[in-house]
């Protein structure tokens, strides 16, 4: 079943949970507006009007419908706001995938690429020979390390103190994977972010650096302990697009990825200390 | 699937399995897993329900399969079939064997990734 023989413009419902509640409690823009993302139409909303037009700048011609109270709420784009004394604020921007935190951080332009790096992977347009894994990805000296998605959030919550060890987090969904060359590929911005104009209003302050694109030879992998075949599962389980590449020669190369990659480094393994 | 199609409740040693079109058997050294391209899911084969399912090919019969497989291993052949019936039976409800009808599930890995925990 490839995603041509699907039809566009479907919704990906965000379901109900006391998370989702927390999240929608914080004050958002009452009618999210709708993006083509490949096979899907998401819903975007902004915690003002600047961050609601701001984040419809980034998604440009990708946006079919300026405002629709029915879409889910798929992504909400938070952007702190600058203090009237023109001091520093303590709230951070930050961009939430469902109920999910997926980024905070002080740069604004950070959490405007963040949320095209989301729309863009929802769209899964790139390379067919590549397979997207659903799982966080943190960098460090040039090479990357794949940990569970779960593990996203802590390395949200503690972005500066990994940044501290070195390790950058990747602001994507999911991570695309060149399995043959056992490389993390980290594609460029489909749009030029630094280029949207954020008005003063929106604070700005000292942010740790996203991961710039490129390709990051895969150092060491988190997964469960167990036999290679329950490696190779639970690797295989988070291909987002298998069902676009050749099973096959996807999951034998996962298994040879999964063999040669090492264990996470310590640090990774739980909080900083 | 058809109306021909075996419940798998109803699966005897005289079926001779094979895997259906959309599934991917691949090795992973004395394991292996199923790729069900329908339905978009993983299955992992412990080294036995592996052997036995690389004999699939339409024509043995799970009757022969226990008879080879017993002289291989030196075990009751009685045991050895009935284990592999169930394996069949099991494998067929999941939808992953030609002639036997199973049951469905149909989450994208998109919206699966979306809607994770919480």
């Amino acid at each position: 079943m490839g995603a041509d023989a699907v039809a566009t413009g479907q919704r990906i419902p965000v379901p109900a949970s006391p998370c989702l509640s927390a999240v929608d409690g914080l004050g958002w823009q009452p009618e999210p507006f709708a993006v083509r993302a490949g096979r899907y139409d998401l819903g975007v909303r902004g915690n003002s009007p600047v961050a609601q037009e701001l984040a419809m700048a980034v998604a440009g011609d990708r946006v079919v419908d300026a405002g629709d109270e029915s879409m889910p709420r798929n992504l909400s784009v938070h952007l702190a706001e600058s203090p009237p004394d023109g001091g520093r604020t303590i709230d951070l921007h930050r961009l939430y995938l469902g109920h999910h935190l997926v980024l905070r951080t002080r740069d604004p332009h950070r959490v405007l690429a963040a949320l095209d790096s989301h729309l863009d992977a929802h769209a899964l347009t790139h390379d067919p020979e590549r397979a997207q894994l659903a799982a966080t990805a943190v960098v460090r000296d040039g090479r990357a390390h794949l940990l569970p998605t779960a593990s996203r959030r802590r390395v949200v919550d503690h972005a500066r103190r990994y940044a501290a060890a070195g390790y950058l987090l990747v602001d994507r969904p999911w991570v695309e994977v060149d399995l043959g060359a056992g490389e993390l590929v980290v594609a460029p911005s489909s749009i030029d972010v630094d280029e949207v104009a954020v008005p003063d209003s929106v604070a700005t302050g000292d942010a740790v650096p996203a991961v710039r694109p490129g390709r990051y030879p895969i150092l060491s992998i988190a997964v469960a302990e167990g036999t290679a075949g329950e490696a190779v599962l639970d690797l295989g389980r988070a291909v987002v697009n298998l069902a676009q590449l050749d099973a096959g020669a996807t999951l034998t190369a996962v298994h040879r990825l999964v063999a040669a990659a090492a264990g996470v480094p310590g640090p990774l393994d739980g909080p900083l200390g | 699937m058809t109306e021909t199609d075996l419940a798998p409740s109803d699966v005897t040693p005289a079926f001779a399995p094979r895997l259906r079109d959309h599934v991917t058997f691949v090795a992973v050294e004395d394991e292996a897993i199923l790729h069900d391209g329908d339905q978009g899911t993983l299955h992992l084969l412990d080294p036995i329900a592996a052997l036995v399912c690389r004999l699939f090919d339409g024509s043995a019969t799970l009757a022969q399969l226990a008879d080879d497989l017993a002289a291989a291993f030196e075990v009751p052949r009685d045991r050895i079939e009935g284990d592999v019936v169930a394996m069949t039976a099991d494998l067929g409800a999941q939808c992953l064997v030609d002639g036997i009808a199973g049951a469905a599930d149909g989450v994208t890995r998109v919206e699966q990734a979306l809607v994770d925990g919480c």
